[in-house]
């Protein structure tokens, strides 16, 4: 379980990786001890404070080896479509 | 002629299963096993109550097509479909420690405006593990304000926190669980 709540940015967000699945999220600070969460250092918001959409990690990546993606490995790997 | 085909009933009376999942990879919706059980991800099933679990409603308009001047019946077009949240009523305890279970739902969507998707698995046993190929309906969500109030009344009554819930996109019904 994470510690203590890190600072959020001036819209009371965090962006965050989930660890448990390997998305890059924007979460509300209180969210922030309810997950398995790593803090990242990009913003969580944008400039009109709206959260910053998720970057999904490739689930094949995430079941090939169970340490999470690096946050360069998860840019790069576009959005999957199971259609 | 052969008696009618008539499906067994599917048990839904504690087989139903509300999860709060943050974020989904797939563009279908399907979540994964994974997304649906991660430390992040909540199983509210037995936080709300009976009366205060998402009722999601879906309301379909019919509209009276234009009459043509000689007609003389007149007929339908099916019309805009309107998918609607409802109201949550969760559990809550004023007094409860950080983390607890009692405030986890609070402090998951005290925020307001949380976004994410709402799970709903029925027909399985609540307690059973969610499984890649098991069919879930997700609903795009946001969670509004939540403010503490009482369930129940009198001798009855219990902490409770209330919000609503508005669904913001196309919901996936009957969706496979993905490994």
């Amino acid at each position: 379980m994470p510690k203590s709540t890190p600072e959020p940015d001036e819209f009371g967000r965090l962006r965050v990786r989930d660890e448990d699945t390997g998305h890059e999220l924007s979460i509300p600070a209180a969210e922030f001890p309810h997950g398995n969460y790593a803090v990242l250092k990009e913003s969580a918001s944008d400039i009109n404070g709206d959260a910053i959409p998720p970057k999904h990690a490739s689930p094949k990546s995430l079941s090939r080896s169970s340490t999470p993606n690096s946050g360069q490995q998860a840019g790069t790997v576009k959005e999957i479509d199971h259609a | 002629m052969p008696e009618p085909l008539r499906p067994s009933p599917a048990k839904a009376f504690t087989r139903e299963n509300w999860f709060y999942i943050p974020t989904i990879a797939s563009a279908t919706k399907a979540p994964t096993v994974a997304e649906a059980t991660a430390a992040s991800a909540l199983d509210f099933t037995n936080m709300v109550f009976a009366d205060g679990a998402p009722t999601p409603e879906q309301n379909t308009n019919l509209v009276d097509q234009n009459r043509r001047y000689g007609d003389a019946a007149n007929y339908q077009f099916v019309g805009t479909t309107t998918y609607g949240g409802n109201k949550l009523t969760a559990a809550f305890n004023q007094q409860a420690a950080a983390l607890a279970d009692a405030v986890k739902f609070w402090e998951k969507f005290q925020a307001g405006n949380v976004t994410g998707f709402f799970g709903y698995r029925a027909n399985v046993p609540k307690a059973t593990a969610v499984t890649a190929g098991q069919f879930m309906d997700i609903f795009p969500a946001e969670v509004g304000p939540l403010m503490p109030t009482k369930s129940g009344d009198g001798e009855g009554a219990e902490g409770a926190v209330t919000g609503m819930w508005a669904i913001t996109d196309t919901p996936a019904f009957k969706i496979a669980v993905l490994a």
